[in-house]
């Protein structure tokens, strides 16, 4: 990596709009845990937050039916894979970036290299997202893709408040 | 060809092929089918599993016990490697006990199930180059998928590109396998889909008529490896990911 491309860099208004369009392909093909815990807590908890009494088996222990199925549910790699190529699609098609002259586009992580520099914060963020969802013989674990969310949602605000400061300005 | 593998590699890469016990070459160059851009696929035992990459050679390093285990033995890639594979250092001695195993299949059989349901509600916001990989993707995975079925070691992908028709009989059977898939996915996408497949084969097939494909093992995995040296080296595109999927048990321990 050369000096240059490790600078430093801060996007244009409309590059930052395209990137969280992108962001948004991603979360609505992939069922992050977050949806799943969501709809979840709708189905196991009062109000207060409480376990209801549908959520005790006789013995009064939690019981593990959809929930705790749901918890230890691993996701299918290639699920990932089209929703990084429709957020890559979003960038190709809004004209942010083009293939190479071997015909290849950039990774997820080399998006943020190019628009951000490889020392920026939000590059390391989309290249540990990269690890988490690489995945083994094809399925990503809870846990990976309970911390790739994580990283996800932090990508997330920061070029969505990276956008409105620089409609601000 | 040990030299120049030397060569390519460096002195930590070098250190590897030399405390293995087996070397193989494997992939596109095994069969005089490289591209002027293919690497060389190298995989080698040794005490410790190791991995090199970069623009020229892809070597995987296993632990050696793991060539006795049953995992490795009914994978996809030791079933190629056994068919396909050049001996450069070592010999093969558990060639006899490879059999494209049941969990393999199901492995090939959930990957193309999985793509074929995520894709359809993409389909529309993919950009071309997009459509274009994941029907070459979903037709080379069918093909592997239909030939492990029939314990057939999985040929280099410019095989599966190019010489279908002498590997299977034709492209109908990847076609139906193909919609044997997406039963329950949306008429557009089956229709684009199945349409870019049947068209693929009609580029891949032309202009190779001819050419000689003696090289093919259609036979039944276990048999003993091959024992040549590649003299040619073939023009042409790149092959795409093909090598990747073909390579995607080869974390198996």
């Amino acid at each position: 990596m050369t000096e240059e491309g490790k600078k430093l860099r801060r996007p244009s208004q409309k590059v930052l709009n395209v990137i969280v369009d992108g962001l948004d392909e991603i979360d609505s093909y992939v069922p992050f845990p977050r949806r799943l815990a969501t709809e979840s807590e709708e189905v196991t908890a009062n109000p207060e937050g409480e376990l209801s009494a549908e959520d005790e088996d006789e013995s009064g222990q939690y019981c593990e039916d959809n929930d705790g199925d749901r918890r230890t549910e691993y996701f299918d790699r290639e699920e990932m894979e089209v929703a990084l190529d429709a957020f890559l699609s979003a960038l190709v098609n809004a004209g942010v970036i083009k293939k190479s002259r071997q015909g290849k586009l950039p990774s997820f992580s080399e998006v943020f290299i190019k628009f951000f520099g490889q020392d920026h914060e939000l590059t390391k963020k989309a290249q540990s997202f990269e690890d988490f969802v690489e995945g083994y013989f094809g399925w990503i674990s809870p846990e990976d893709m309970q911390r790739a969310h994580e990283e996800f949602l932090e990508i997330y605000e920061s070029v969505k408040d990276a956008a409105r400061s620089a409609s601000n300005t | 060809m040990g030299l120049a593998i030397q060569r390519l590699m460096g002195t930590c890469g070098t250190r590897c092929l030399e405390d293995s016990v087996e070397v193989v070459v494997f992939g596109s160059m095994s069969v005089c089918l490289e591209r002027k851009d293919s690497d060389l696929d190298l995989l080698c035992f040794r005490a410790s599993s190791f991995k090199f990459k970069n623009r020229q050679i892809d070597l995987i390093g296993m632990h050696r016990d793991a060539q006795e285990g049953s995992l490795w033995l009914s994978s996809e890639l030791a079933s190629h490697v056994v068919a396909y594979g050049i001996w450069i250092k070592g010999s093969c001695t558990w060639a006899a006990d490879v059999r494209v195993g049941d969990r393999a299949i199901e492995t090939k059989r959930r990957r193309i199930a999985a793509f074929i349901k995520a894709l359809p509600s993409a389909w529309h916001s993919l950009d071309e180059t997009f459509r274009l990989k994941y029907s070459i993707k979903l037709r080379r995975e069918t093909q592997r998928l239909i030939l492990m079925e029939k314990g057939t070691p999985i040929p280099p992908t410019r095989a599966l590109d190019e010489f279908w028709d002498d590997i299977s009989g034709g492209p109908e059977s990847v076609h139906n396998r193909v919609r044997e898939f997406t039963t329950s996915s949306s008429g557009f996408f089956t229709r684009d889909l199945l349409a870019r497949i049947d068209a693929s084969f009609g580029t891949c097939k032309r202009g190779h008529t001819g050419t000689n494909t003696s090289f093919l093992r259609t036979n039944n995995v276990g048999q003993p490896p091959m024992c040549m040296v590649p003299t040619e080296i073939n023009g042409g595109p790149a092959s795409g990911d093909g090598k990747r999927d073909l390579l995607s048990d080869k974390r198996e321990p």
